[in-house]
């Protein structure tokens, strides 16, 4: 009797342990689980902000519009004029401080395992999204963002904590990068053997996927760039 | 016996409650009112935090906008004409997007490839300079406030591309040999430590694997403009 006693407790500790290690490997799969009431202010929350940022860009084309208007009105149709504007325009497109259209590809980076965080190794090795883009541009991209953020002559990338900051606003994984090109030239450029995307895919395990589009759009810079220490001289 | 039924009829009862407190934890498992998890959350504020920080730009932006917008006007005030304003706009964009030459003070990195003899079945490529050495050198003086860059005499945009193969080192088109010289103009002290702390890059490449990095400063550095023409056969302005 005392030694059925015995087997019994035994059996019941190992139960015991085996609970917990079962409830831990959830916690650890799911980062742990919170109330749904929080969520559901954070959803009215981000709603909320986005109601205010439709407002806003709606007063942007409004301003864009006028601007454009009075352009319109007082620019005379003499060559000089005509052309300042031409290249005034060209000057926006190239600084990124409009947004873009044209033919190109999406890179996006995924983890292979939906539960893994293969790709926060793309946030701490930031250079590998340097190094992509430096070989969109060596295959002629003529407009690339990443994410949200537009690619200008001073977008640089920080790391601040464990966030990633592209022109001074955070991004978020996944991440994509958008150029405006030859579609086919950039892809098989990509895509070469031993090349950054096969090091990407091979030894950091990450999913990265080529789309070619007929059309994509790129964001704007959103920033003003002023020069502290550049002056301009002379040819 | 009867002690024997009344343990029965006990087992009967708690498993019957036990039953029930399962039914009731699912169901409340399944409810809105029941757990979501924290990875979710942190995807919410994620977003929120994008959502927020685009709003600022774009207040910036509008603010930019109105300011632009008044000085159209008071010019048309004062001269009758918008193209003063106009010209002024087109040398302040040709300033920031490399097309003329620029002056300031600054500082110019050497790099060139370690002239250590490799150890046993170390492998060559670690003390070579790679493309991406020279990306996340020319990132860190970003970080610390670059605003005028080159490489070996090539104005940085970003349209360039950098490809260090071996010996030598072709940025937009043209190619050069070593050393691969970065020239940088911005706030001289900033870039100094971007480059020579013991947590930057730099230094790593330099203490680690014996890449030779040298700087020195300069008053008055010279960037020359970006040489090629730009013309855009696929990019277009959204309508």
């Amino acid at each position: 009797m005392k030694k059925e006693k015995i087997v019994l407790l035994i059996f019941s500790f190992l139960i015991g342990i085996m609970i917990a290690l079962q409830l831990k490997s959830i916690d650890d799969l799911t980062g742990g689980v919170a109330s749904s009431q929080k969520s559901r202010q954070l959803q009215s929350e981000l709603k909320s902000l986005r109601e205010k940022k439709v407002g806003l860009e709606s007063e942007l084309q409004a301003l864009e519009l006028q601007a454009k208007q009075l352009k319109d009105s007082e620019l005379q149709e003499d060559y000089m004029e005509q052309e300042l504007r031409k290249e005034i325009d060209k000057f926006e497109l190239m600084l990124g401080q409009k947004e873009a259209v044209g033919p190109g590809i999406i890179i996006k980076f995924q983890s292979v395992d939906q539960d893994s965080q293969q790709t926060a190794l793309l946030t701490y090795n930031y250079e590998l999204l340097l190094s992509v883009i430096n070989k969109l541009n060596a295959s002629g991209a003529e407009g690339i963002a990443i994410n949200e953020e537009r690619y200008v002559n001073n977008t640089f990338f920080q790391l601040i904590g464990d966030k990633l900051y592209v022109n001074g606003n955070p991004i978020f994984e996944p991440y994509e990068i958008k150029a405006v090109g030859n579609p086919d030239t950039m892809e098989s450029a990509l895509n070469l053997r031993y090349g950054v995307l096969w090091e990407i895919r091979k030894h950091y395990n990450i999913n990265a996927s080529i789309e070619k589009l007929e059309e994509l759009s790129l964001p704007r810079y959103t920033r003003s760039v002023e020069f502290k220490y550049s002056m301009p001289i002379e040819n | 016996m009867s002690g024997n039924k009344t343990k029965i009829n006990m087992l009967v009862l708690m498993s019957f409650l036990l039953g029930i407190i399962l039914i009731l934890q699912i169901k409340s498992v399944s409810l809105t009112h029941g757990l979501v998890t924290l990875k979710s959350i942190q995807e919410i504020e994620e977003q929120i935090e994008v959502e927020k920080s685009e709003m600022i730009n774009l207040q910036n932006l509008i603010k930019q906008k109105r300011d632009e917008y008044k000085r159209y006007e008071d010019e048309l005030d004062n001269s009758g004409s918008i193209v003063p304003v106009l010209e002024e706009q087109k040398y302040l964009m040709a300033d920031i997007s490399g097309n003329t030459n620029m002056v300031g003070m600054g500082l110019t990195v050497e790099i060139k490839d370690s002239e250590r003899e490799i150890k046993d079945g170390e492998n060559p490529n670690n003390i070579i300079v790679h493309d991406q050495d020279v990306l996340h050198i020319i990132n860190d003086l970003k970080i610390a406030g670059a605003e005028t860059i080159s490489i070996n005499g090539q104005r940085l945009i970003s349209l360039s591309e950098i490809r260090c193969s071996g010996p030598t080192i072709t940025i937009n088109g043209k190619t050069f040999g070593q050393p691969f010289v970065i020239s940088a103009i911005g706030p001289i002290n900033e870039m100094k430590q971007a480059i020579t702390a013991p947590d930057s890059y730099a230094y790593l490449l330099k203490s680690v694997y014996g890449i030779g990095i040298d700087f020195f400063t300069d008053e008055y550095l010279t960037i020359p403009k970006y040489g090629k023409n730009i013309n855009f056969n696929y990019l277009k302005e959204a309508q």
